[in-house]
């Protein structure tokens, strides 16, 4: 099965969306982490915590929303070719968290 | 009724609904009708047990104390769960398809099986843990003496020993029978889950309405909470960036980590789809559990008096405004955190005390004959309820103990980073093959070691276990081993402190033991499949049966799964193999699964052992297999030991034949020797019969006659005489019996004697010699070399037929040997005879000479014993004969003049 990914240079334009929402999902949290750790460089003298409240949060939802629209995605992948979807977009995402 | 009565009632009436949802749940379960109770929300809902009684109370009063720095907590879960496609997905997967029972069996299974580790595990689990649930009985008690010192009936507040004590009994009477009802974790427990999805959306709830109630009630909206904050104490944005950073760092490790977690996020799976809803839902559950911490704190800080405790804002808000029903809705939420905590984490532990401690040891103490001896299945059930009840009375002694005071409160990050120290070895264990068991051992011992030292043996307090001279001056006054300040890093936070050292050793160790060592074969087979699960999610393999019983296994599986389970296991797969009956064959299938079905029960170390113990001599692992392959390569060894030795034999034999074919060729030779030698004798014994008969018999015989006749008899006794001498001579030299007498000599010396006793130069034969080349001084013996020239002299005289015989006699010297050239100028040796000469009895052709032709075979052997030889030389003309001598002791050249 991930000979048909090899040798399938062009795959079907599904196929390919799917992979991209896989890679994306695997970018998902580092952009979070970015975002969630962005007010620390707000070091001015006058942030106050409630506007890191109004920033925080909604981001926070705004993350689990995309979660939403990701994984929605992924899920019709896998019940259209629940083998294929592992094969390949799991190899690069099983790298990252030793980067 | 005061409200204290009031929240006992409802308590123990929440307690009962608890006790019916799980019942009710299991046996929905228990008669298929459960699928309901296996939605992708009740996953979620599940996983909700993340936010204990620590969170629930404590976030607010973090938020009091710190601000915003509270919700750290709940981001790093946010960012694991909405990245679950990377690593819980295989987490998951990986749980599932290795039948894994707690995080201690994921690392001993990831890492070959391996029970030592999942010992070591179990034991940081158990001390990260213990504190833990301790915190939990505390927040239990401190709220409900909350609700009494809020009593306006004043009624006395209930002892906090005996309250904590009856909580702690009552969670362990719930956890023992809901969460030992079956033995197989893989069967999940329905009721238990279901209870703390009901948990989970009570105090979800409970906040909420707290927050709402903040929010609306006592503020004026939104707009009036947010100038409130600005105004309070914790109005500006005072975050350290490292603690931010390193919180949700460590929040997201212990999601991971926490045995609990662990537990309802990959044990309770029952689905892999079920991550994708709780994907988003979690990290939303989770916002809106800290969606109003900050008011609710503010707000508590504005109203309550000054020196109230912040941890209990939830409670104490309502309570003062006269909201009893609230409060006690938020003491419901409170509650349900805090047992909901207990509940799983008494669960999971359990498992882990149970597989990887308790059953080894009975395994080892009863032979380690899964089969013969009594029940497994009650001995592993009854285990686990004593670990369950171990695990929550640990939790209550250290709660008594502790004293339940504010040290107690800081437990919750002090047990994130304990449990943290697992992370290096479980991540690296599923992303990377070369990750060892070694390493992991190393890592987590180096990552525990610094986590006891830095964070919870000082956060018992100075005098408690280090004193304070250590944390003044350091270990054995060594000031870079103060416990806060490790290597001379002063000034950093405590937690972040000891996370920072903890886990760079853990990860150092881990990655470099896991480089220098040697993972065994099982550990690199285990490593593959975890590595590349989504590759091929099925195989553990490893079994090779074919010898296995069917029936022990049945025996066996019937112990631990119970008699009904497994026989419907086992007529399922004869089934699936087109057997009929319910014994199937055991093939390497079947025992795949059965080993994964049984370490659902008790752990893949186990499960894997006993099963072991079963197929026992046939080939059952990878290790097993490699043992062969090494006898194998015994037996090679041995058999080309064999080869070599029957080589030898045959070499043997060889030489044997050989021998033999000589000895059969000297029987021969000596036949003809004999044959020979009888003609050889008889030619003058004959003559000497026939002339002395004619001298007996005839008389009248004239002088001249008997002369004549009493002459040849007398030559005739003369050649017999030679020839026994020659014979005699030969066979003393052929039996190596002579004795040489070496002395020094001339060679020229000994050529003049020679040629002397030949007759000497003369017309009848010329001899030219080569005087100058003649000068050489030999060391040997002189007259058996004499007796060579004389022979070969003697032999020239004799049959050179020339006109006018003439012997050439040339010396030369080579570095190595003396030749001296005997040339005639006869017709020589015809070709044919010219290799028998130096045979016994060899003549060339019947000549005057009469000789025995046992000259030569002589001269030969004189050669031999010298340790030189003599050739016929062809070619030359004549007859040539050379004799050579090797230079060396034999010889030496004559002294220059």
């Amino acid at each position: 099965m991930n000979g048909d990914h090899d040798t399938a240079f062009y795959t079907e334009r599904r196929t390919y969306r799917r992979r991209r929402m896989a890679d994306a999902a695997t970018f998902v949290p580092f952009l979070g982490g970015a975002l969630f750790l962005l007010p620390v460089i707000w070091t001015g003298p006058a942030v106050l915590t409630s506007s890191v409240m109004i920033y925080l949060f909604p981001v926070w939802a705004g993350l689990s929303v995309l979660s939403v629209v990701l994984s929605r995605d992924l899920a019709r992948g896998d019940a259209d070719e629940a083998d294929a979807s592992d094969a390949s977009p799991q190899g690069p995402a099983d790298e990252d968290p030793q980067e | 009724m005061s409200v204290l009565n009031l929240l006992l009632v409802v308590a123990l009436a929440y307690v009962v609904l608890l006790f019916s949802v799980a019942f009710a749940a299991d046996r929905a379960a228990r008669l298929g009708r459960g699928g309901w109770l296996r939605s992708p929300v009740v996953y979620t809902l599940s996983l909700s047990i993340y936010c204990t009684a620590w969170t629930f109370y404590g976030a607010v009063g973090f938020a009091a104390r710190s601000g915003l720095e509270f919700v750290t907590i709940y981001l790093g879960p946010t960012l694991v769960m909405i990245g679950w496609w990377t690593l819980l997905r295989k987490m998951v997967r990986i749980g599932r398809s290795q039948r894994i029972t707690s995080i201690a069996d994921m690392m001993s299974s990831r890492y070959g099986k391996s029970n030592l580790l999942a010992v070591f595990v179990t034991i940081i689990a158990v001390i990260g843990t213990t504190p833990y649930i301790a915190l939990q009985l505390q927040s239990v008690t401190l709220s409900i003496n909350a609700f009494a010192q809020m009593d306006p009936a004043g009624g006395a507040a209930p002892d906090t020993a005996t309250t904590a004590l009856w909580i702690a009994a009552g969670l362990a009477v719930f956890t023992v029978l809901f969460g030992t009802r079956n033995l197989d974790v893989n069967e999940r427990h329905h009721g238990v889950v279901m209870a703390i999805a009901l948990e989970a959306v009570v105090k979800l709830c409970a906040l909420l309405a707290v927050g709402v109630f903040v929010v609306w009630g006592l503020g004026q909206g939104p707009g009036d909470v947010m100038a409130r904050i600005d105004a309070s104490k914790i109005a500006m944005w005072e975050v350290s960036g490292g603690r931010w950073v390193g919180l949700t760092m460590l929040s997201a490790a212990a999601f991971l980590c926490l045995p609990r977690m662990f537990q309802v996020m990959i044990v309770e799976n029952q689905d892999e789809g079920h991550l994708r809803t709780a994907s988003w839902a979690f990290p939303a559950y989770l916002m809106l559990m800290s969606l109003f911490v900050v008011p609710i704190a503010v707000t508590g800080l504005d109203l309550l008096p000054p020196g109230s405790n912040p941890d209990l804002f939830v409670l104490t808000l309502p309570l003062t405004a006269g909201q009893d029903g609230l409060a006690i809705f938020s003491f419901l939420g409170g509650f349900s955190s805090a047992t909901s905590m207990v509940i799983v984490a008494a669960i999971a532990l359990s498992t882990m005390v149970s597989n990887h401690i308790v059953m080894p040891v009975w395994l080892r103490l009863t032979g380690g004959t899964a089969m013969m001896s009594g029940d497994v299945r009650s001995v592993a059930l009854l285990a686990r309820r004593f670990s369950i009840a171990a695990v929550v009375l640990l939790g209550y002694l250290y709660f008594r103990v502790s004293g339940g005071g504010a040290a107690l409160a800081a437990i919750g990050l002090i047990a994130f980073v304990g449990v943290a120290q697992f992370l290096p070895a479980l991540v690296g264990g599923l992303v990377w093959r070369g990750a060892s068991r070694n390493g992991a051992m190393a890592g987590l011992a180096a990552g525990f070691v610094l986590w006891l030292y830095c964070l919870f043996l000082p956060g018992l307090g100075p005098g408690v276990v280090l004193p304070q001279s250590v944390f003044d001056t350091g270990l054995f006054g060594v000031g870079w081993l103060r416990p806060y300040a490790m290597f001379g890093a002063e000034g950093l936070d405590v937690v972040l402190h000891a996370m920072l050292w903890s886990l760079s050793f853990n990860l150092l160790a881990f990655v470099l033991v896991s480089l220098l060592s040697f993972p065994s074969p099982q550990e690199r087979l285990q490593g593959a499949q975890f590595v590349n699960v989504f590759d091929h999610s099925r195989t553990t393999g490893g079994w090779s049966a074919g010898m296995a019983q069917s029936e022990d296994l049945l025996i066996m599986a019937q112990r631990i799964m119970g008699p009904e389970e497994a026989r419907k296991l086992f007529s399922r797969a004869a089934t699936v193999q087109g057997l009929p009956g319910f014994l199937p064959e055991p093939t390497t299938d079947f025992i795949e699964l059965l080993e994964r079905e049984l370490s659902g029960s008790v752990g893949s170390a186990t499960a894997h052992a006993m099963i072991s113990q079963i197929i026992g001599g046939a080939n059952v692992s990878v290790e097993d297999l490699l043992a062969v392959a090494d006898e194998t390569a015994q037996i090679m060894q041995y058999s080309s030991q064999l080869e070599a030795k029957s080589a030898e034999l045959a070499d043997t034999a060889r030489q044997l034949r050989v021998v033999n074919t000589k000895l059969t060729q000297i029987s021969v030779q000596k036949d003809a020797f004999l044959s020979q030698i009888s003609h050889e004798l008889r030619t003058p014994m004959t003559s000497i019969r026939a002339f002395s008969e004619i001298m007996r018999d005839t008389a009248g015989l004239s002088d001249e006659e008997q002369a004549k006749y009493s002459g040849i008899i007398h030559d005739e006794a003369l050649r017999l005489t030679r020839l026994l001498d020659d014979l005699l001579d030969l066979s003393v030299l052929e039996s190596g019996e002579v004795v040489l007498h070496r002395r020094e000599g001339a060679l020229a010396d000994l050529l003049d004697r020679a040629i002397a006793v030949t007759g000497g130069s003369g017309p009848g034969m010329i001899i030219r010699r080569d005087r100058p080349e003649e000068d050489v001084m030999l060391n040997t013996d002189q007259d058996r070399l004499a007796q060579v020239f004389i022979n070969l002299i003697a032999n020239a005289r004799k049959y050179c037929d020339a006109e006018a015989p003439e012997l050439r006699i040339e010396v030369r010297k080579t570095d190595h040997a003396l030749t001296i050239d005997f040339l005639d100028n006869g017709s020589g040796v015809p070709d044919d005879h010219q290799s028998v000469i130096f045979e016994k009895f060899s003549r060339v052709g019947e000549t005057k000479a009469g000789g025995a032709g046992l000259g030569l075979a002589i001269c030969r052997e004189i050669m031999v014993r010298l340790g030189g030889d003599i050739t016929y030389l062809p070619g030359r003309g004549g007859a040539g004969f050379r004799v050579r001598l090797p230079l060396g002791e034999s010889m030496t050249p004559s002294a220059p003049e």
